[in-house]
């Protein structure tokens, strides 16, 4: 079979719409499947906003207050060598008011136990809902729940309360066990923190607000009940939690587990935003379907401030990875099998090794050079490919007697200089410039390629993440652009064992150091039309050049006065996952300004530019 | 520029109180829904997967992710759109939890030959060429030429651009029209 596009099609709408139907009514519903469905749906645990108990309870709740806290300091849970203070988990527990102290001494994220009352602010209507997923960005109608010192509504001024309260994020908790009427104020102790790393994922403008939040890791007591340490799952998973407890405790022996959960992949990104937008979506590119994700604290002996912890674990029989999350990067922690069943965590080594086995990438395991100029005259497409090798460049100046403007995916002087070639070389016995004894590939470095690790003149080990037949390519002269087809444009050079991009470099890259954006790259992300998880795209690069030099990167530009005509034009480069197969490279151009104005996207591509206007609700 | 989503019913008018009772946890709201739904839930699935148990399993995750879900509803007015999203999310799902192992290509011969040897239907070569395709650009030839989504619609049950929608539909249709010509040739 081929597939010749010259061949005619008589397919047209309506023999495909009517082909569309006659398959789909071949097709009828089966006659039990709501029945069954019905009966799944009341078999699940998790429903929501159900009516809890606490609705039958009604007003014995507050009357039982007094007495459930003090259940709570009579039930210390976890590690409890804290003195004469109520703790639990080794965490002193703290009143609303002295943890909304807290909250307003300043930035520090540790670990507090909360014991109060919580109040829900019921199922009110939204005019405005909201689609950003960040667990401290906490949206109507969830924002109107409390943490209260009484079982009472404080009085208030305006809108603002006379006594302290604590806006509980309560997103990575089963709510279950909590009443959902806003008459019913019960008491609770729960664990969580306030600053949290997510926060400075918010915009600008909620930072503040999203710090506010008291993310809420555990719910630890609610009335007189003690709540167990179980696992919230969307789906059962293959693992057990005792494996998985191993996996993370292999990383320190006194981490205490608050929660776990079990989620989609798909869905990692909703509590860890980080995923979704950013160059770490490998950790939502996992094989197995349902990924845990647990908190856990090291319990203080001594009273010391106490940082939560998040580890990812995928759900897979294999065990070999766990990630812990950071503010900015995600931590890969190697699992390797002892003659204990339980996984050890190999700790990270930061010297870098040879490249026989290099790590793999977003694109999946590298290939040789040797494949990647099979790719190149034997399959030549734009397919992102991750390239492992040794790379080398020249250091010093270069004469080339001639530099003209042409297209970014032309090679001129002192471009094929640069090579990756199947084989280590060695080092340069000379002056000359190293010649590569096994099969190589010249790379088209630019200004804004990403680089993990420098290339200099002694050859090294890389992963190179590029493609051919560059969309670009048609821009070059002509009778040089089948010649720019085959030319290797490099988007980023990384390291073998430890591939990945760090944010910071991304913000730092600055080929134009004149021009001042007004947009951030945050803003810019913000408004790239980039997809969900499981198969999201990611940033790669983004940087800022004035609109009089923004032809020389994307020659498309020029057919849109309003770029070529700004001060300062966005370059932003992503990874398109839309066919799993055949990852690309794309570019987006954004003109500057504040990031309410950033609604124009072009998009270059080979044919001409797109352009697409964001849809705002 | 500003634009409102608007959306086409996926069946008769939802009463809107069922779905205030279902987003409170209301099971017997949440089940009129699932029997008013099905149909054009599993026909979606159905049409996505191709596989009548995945089809069957997708459906039923779809209504219970949704039942799950329904407190976070926040555009209630938007119910039908949300529920495809859930529907095509299962079927993501589905797909990717049986794995390689069930996803198979059957070459256009087997299928004559398995017909005895009579034309394929137009249903049928599309049956065929839409397992050649991966599910991102069978769901959206499905929102479209099943459904009748325009770009707009189909942009906001996938939440992408309308561009990215358009340009993603003109993809999947040139994949889909190479693997039809395909079929045309075998036959």
């Amino acid at each position: 079979m081929t597939h010749d596009d010259r061949l005619p099609t008589d397919w047209d709408d309506d023999r495909l719409a009517a082909a569309f139907q006659a398959r789909a009514s071949a097709r009828a519903t089966p006659h039990d499947l709501a029945d069954a469905t019905i009966e799944a749906v009341r078999r699940h645990p998790t429903s929501g906003r159900r009516v809890s108990r606490w609705a039958v309870l009604g007003g014995l709740a507050a009357a039982l207050a007094i007495a459930a806290v003090a259940v709570v300091v009579a039930f210390p849970r976890g590690d409890d060598r804290n003195g004469d203070r109520p703790s639990t988990f080794g965490l002193p527990v703290l009143s609303v008011s002295q943890a909304a102290a807290v909250r307003d001494r300043g930035v520090d994220g540790q670990e507090v136990a909360v014991a109060g009352f919580y109040a829900s602010g019921g199922n009110r209507f939204c005019p405005n809902p909201r689609f950003e997923k960040n667990p401290t960005l906490v949206w109507c109608p969830d924002n109107l729940n409390s943490l209260l010192d009484r079982p009472e509504r404080p009085q208030r001024t305006g809108s603002q309360p006379l006594e302290a309260t604590i806006l509980p994020g309560l997103s990575l908790v089963s709510i279950d066990d909590l009443p959902t009427d806003p008459v019913q104020i019960v008491p609770i102790v729960v664990i969580g923190h306030f600053d949290d790393r997510r926060a400075s994922l918010c915009s600008l403008e909620e930072r503040k607000a999203c710090a506010d939040t008291f993310l809420v890791d555990r719910i630890q007591q609610v009335g007189d009940t003690i709540l167990p340490t179980g696992t919230i799952a969307e789906r059962t998973p293959i693992l057990d939690a005792s494996a998985v407890d191993a996996a993370v405790t292999s990383v320190d022996p006194r981490l205490a587990i608050l929660s776990r959960r079990v989620v989609d992949s798909d869905h990692l990104s909703d509590t860890e935003p980080l995923l979704a937008t950013a160059r770490f979506n490998r950790w939502t590119h996992f094989d197995e379907p349902l990924v845990w994700v647990v908190t856990a604290i090291v319990p203080s002996a001594d009273g010391s401030p106490v940082q939560p912890r998040t580890f990812i674990v995928p759900d897979g029989p294999s065990l070999a990875l766990i990630g812990e999350m950071a503010a900015d990067s995600v931590e890969r922690i190697d699992l390797v099998a002892s003659a204990d069943p339980s996984p050890t965590a190999v700790p990270p080594t930061a010297t870098p090794s040879a490249s026989d086995n290099p790590a793999t990438t977003w694109l999946g395991a590298p290939i040789t050079v040797s494949e990647a100029i099979d790719h190149r005259d034997n399959h030549l497409d734009d397919t992102e490919l991750a390239v492992k090798g040794f790379a080398w460049a020249p250091t010093g100046p270069i004469a080339c007697t001639m530099i003209r403007p042409a297209s970014p995916a032309l090679d001129q002087c002192p471009d094929g200089f640069t090579q990756l070639a199947e084989r280590d070389p060695g080092p340069p016995a000379g002056p000359e410039f190293l010649q590569p004894d096994s099969p190589s590939i010249p790379l088209l470095v630019r200004r804004e390629t990403y680089r993990q690790v420098q290339v200099g003149d002694v050859p090294r080990a890389v992963i190179v993440l590029g493609h051919f037949d560059d969309h670009r390519s048609a821009a070059c002269p002509t009778g040089q652009v089948d010649q720019c087809r085959h030319n290797f444009l490099v988007d980023a050079i990384l390291h073998p064992d430890a591939p990945g991009i760090d944010r910071n470099a991304i913000e730092s890259t600055r080929p134009d150091p004149d021009v001042r954006p007004v947009a951030s790259v945050e803003d810019v992300e913000r408004a790239m039309p980039l997809r969900g998880p499981r198969g999201a795209d990611f940033v790669i690069a983004a940087f800022a050049v004035s609109g009089r030099a923004i032809v020389s990167y994307e020659p498309r530009a020029a057919e849109a006065p309003e770029m070529t005509s700004a001060a300062a034009v966005w370059v932003v480069r992503y990874l398109d996952f839309i066919d799993v197969d055949r990852p690309v490279v794309r570019t987006a151009l954004i003109v500057d300004g504040p990031s309410e104005s950033l609604g124009r996207i072009y998009l270059p591509t080979r044919d001409g530019l797109e352009t697409i206007t964001r849809i705002i609700d | 520029m500003f634009e409102r989503r608007r959306e086409t019913p996926i069946g008769p008018a939802l009463d809107p109180s069922l779905i205030d009772r279902a987003r409170n946890g209301d099971l017997d709201a949440f089940e009129s829904i699932v029997r008013a739904r099905m149909d054009s839930v599993y026909r979606l699935t159905s049409a996505i997967l191709g596989d009548e148990a995945d089809a069957r399993d997708a459906a039923q995750e779809a209504f219970v992710a949704a039942w799950r879900e329904m407190p976070r509803l926040r555009e209630p007015d938007r119910f039908d759109a949300w529920l495809q999203r859930v529907a095509i999310n299962a079927s993501r799902m589905t797909l990717r939890a049986r794995g390689r192992r069930r996803v198979r290509e059957i070459p256009s011969s087997h299928v004559v030959a398995l017909a005895g040897h009579a034309a394929p239907s137009d249903a049928g070569s599309l049956d065929t060429a839409l397992r050649l395709l991966p599910i991102e650009q069978r769901t959206i030839l499905v929102l479209h030429h099943l459904e009748g989504r325009p770009i707009a619609e189909i942009a906001a049950i996938l939440e992408i651009p309308q561009g990215t929608a358009k340009s993603r539909l003109f993809n999947a249709r040139r994949a889909l029209e190479a693997a039809l010509r395909d079929e045309d040739v075998d036959r």
